[in-house]
């Protein structure tokens, strides 16, 4: 019996022996985050590396606000593909909105908690929301919790009315979990209302790119208000930000659908046109945020640079951080030049391997982004030193460990595209 | 400008423009459908008592960890 290569809701149904590994080791890490949690509420923020301030010039942000911004851009540039697809009505992309819909929820999820791990305190999360009313007049934090929430309602009142729409269009068998999930979105649905509802998801399909273009610099600018650190303050935080975040959120998609695609050989939903479209938007994307890179950093590095940034640009481009930092340019760069040069045809495979080094190196850079000025601050002679401890890594990796096994039980749960009926293969 | 007037503005004009967008689109676009229309900000309404509310019970949550005799 040859294979079948159009979607089909099999994937709602059958579970692999790799699919239950996948879930045991997904689980494991959660539970040693858990641990983690445990350590870090109950012994304060000194479980982390992050206590040092003032003149010993050490991060009181680390890698938790790294992960966070990595995190909170891929929400921004998932949300604007899924905006952008669904504003633009690209049958073709359906797969691709859905997915990015998805992952756009569970970045901007992952992106809250780690606000919260970082805040230390339960007291802090209750007082975000209680003063919000005060703070929001004068808060770029506030602002941004404010974003983040927006976020999370827009992609899951996007993904409650795309499978609402789907749902009344079409009624293939499906598995019970999927069933509940359809009772649970098509209350008071008719048939009637599909025009209208095509409508309404064409409209917050624009709603969510202007997310993603205003508020969604956000994240970025609330760096760039920071007066007192050299390296935070500028004008070009928000921008740097969205730059790096439409390409992470279009190199997730781009390993997803490259996945799912070696997975389950959906060649109608994941074609090659629509990896071809996928390449293009990665090679674009990667080069706006070369240039916007570079636009960053050279005026930190000339000679004409104030001292204490300049002092943060040597050590990036040719002192301590150098290693990483370069390694996060390569990381990038070399992708995207390849993907230029080949002109996206180099293979769903390959594709995916370079979208993972592109994940990676915006990783490194946002690290580096957060951590830099904090170590370098308004004090000649002082430079401070940050080493994240066992507890930060569990709980940082934790957080990707569960966005995946989110992402994993959705997969489970969510049809990826509209289906009318449904044969089994 | 003074930073409270700022902030405002930010959050009248910037962080809500997507609600505006979206509202305006739901309302007035054809076809006019106030009943579907009505039912999607229902949902959207719940979601974000659901989301505003789960991150006050992930405050509490932590409060118990904190708590935990370990």
């Amino acid at each position: 019996m040859s294979q079948r290569t159009d979607y089909s809701l099999n994937h709602l149904r059958s579970v692999s022996t790799g699919y239950v590994a996948l879930l045991i080791v997904l689980l494991a890490a959660t539970l040693l985050t858990l641990e983690a949690i445990i350590q870090q509420v109950q012994d304060g923020l000194v479980a982390t590396d992050m206590a040092q301030q003032g003149t010993q010039a050490g991060a009181t942000w680390g890698l938790y606000i790294g992960t966070f911004e990595w995190f909170a851009g891929m929400a921004v540039g998932a949300l604007a593909i899924t905006g952008y697809i669904r504003f633009n009505q690209l049958e073709q992309y359906q797969m691709v909105a859905r997915l990015s819909n998805i992952w756009a929820f569970i970045c901007g999820l992952s992106a809250a908690w780690l606000i919260i791990i970082d805040l230390g305190t339960p007291h802090r999360v209750l007082v975000i929301l209680t003063s919000w009313h005060e703070t929001v007049l004068h808060s770029p934090l506030a602002w941004d919790v404010t974003f983040v929430t927006t976020l999370m309602v827009f992609t899951l009142t996007m993904l409650v009315l795309s499978l609402r729409l789907d749902f009344v269009k079409g009624n293939p068998s499906l598995p019970i979990q999927t069933r509940i999930l359809e009772r649970i979105v098509t209350i008071g649905a008719t048939p009637k209302e599909v025009p209208k509802l095509e409508e309404m998801r064409r409209w917050l399909g624009l709603g969510l790119l202007v997310l993603a273009f205003t508020a969604g610099m956000i994240p970025g600018l609330l760096m760039g208000v920071v007066g007192g650190q050299p390296g935070y303050f500028g004008s070009e935080r928000g921008i740097v930000f969205l730059a790096a975040g439409l390409l992470t959120g279009v190199a997730l998609l781009n390993l997803t659908a490259g996945v799912l695609r070696s997975l389950f050989s959906w060649r109608d939903a994941l074609s090659n046109e629509v990896f071809r479209g996928l390449g293009r938007a990665l090679t674009l994307f990667g080069f706006v945020y070369l240039i916007v890179l570079f636009n960053d950093v050279l005026p930190v590095v000339t000679d004409m640079a104030p001292f204490f940034e300049g002092r943060i640009g040597e050590a990036m481009v040719t002192g301590s951080l150098a290693p990483l930092f370069w390694l996060s340019v390569l990381l990038v760069a070399v992708p995207t030049l390849l993907l230029a040069v080949f002109k996206y045809r180099l293979g769903v495979t390959v594709q995916s391997i370079y979208a993972v080094a592109i994940l990676l190196g915006v990783w490194i850079k946002a690290q580096l982004t957060v951590v830099e000025p904090l170590l370098f601050p308004n004090l000649p002679a002082i430079e401070g030193t940050y080493s994240p401890t066992v507890v930060e890594w569990v709980i940082t990796l934790g957080a990707m460990a569960i966005a995946l096994l989110l992402f994993v039980l959705a997969l489970k749960l969510i049809p990826l595209a509209h289906r009318d009926t449904e044969v089994s293969s | 400008m003074v930073l409270s007037s700022l902030g405002i503005v930010v959050l009248l004009l910037i962080i809500l423009m997507p609600v505006y967008v979206t509202f305006g689109g739901w309302l007035f676009s054809e076809p006019r459908d106030f009943r579907t229309a009505g039912i999607g900000l229902v949902y959207m309404g719940v979601i974000a008592v659901a989301m505003i509310g789960a991150t006050a019970g992930l405050g509490v949550a932590f409060w118990v960890i904190a708590n935990l005799p370990l």
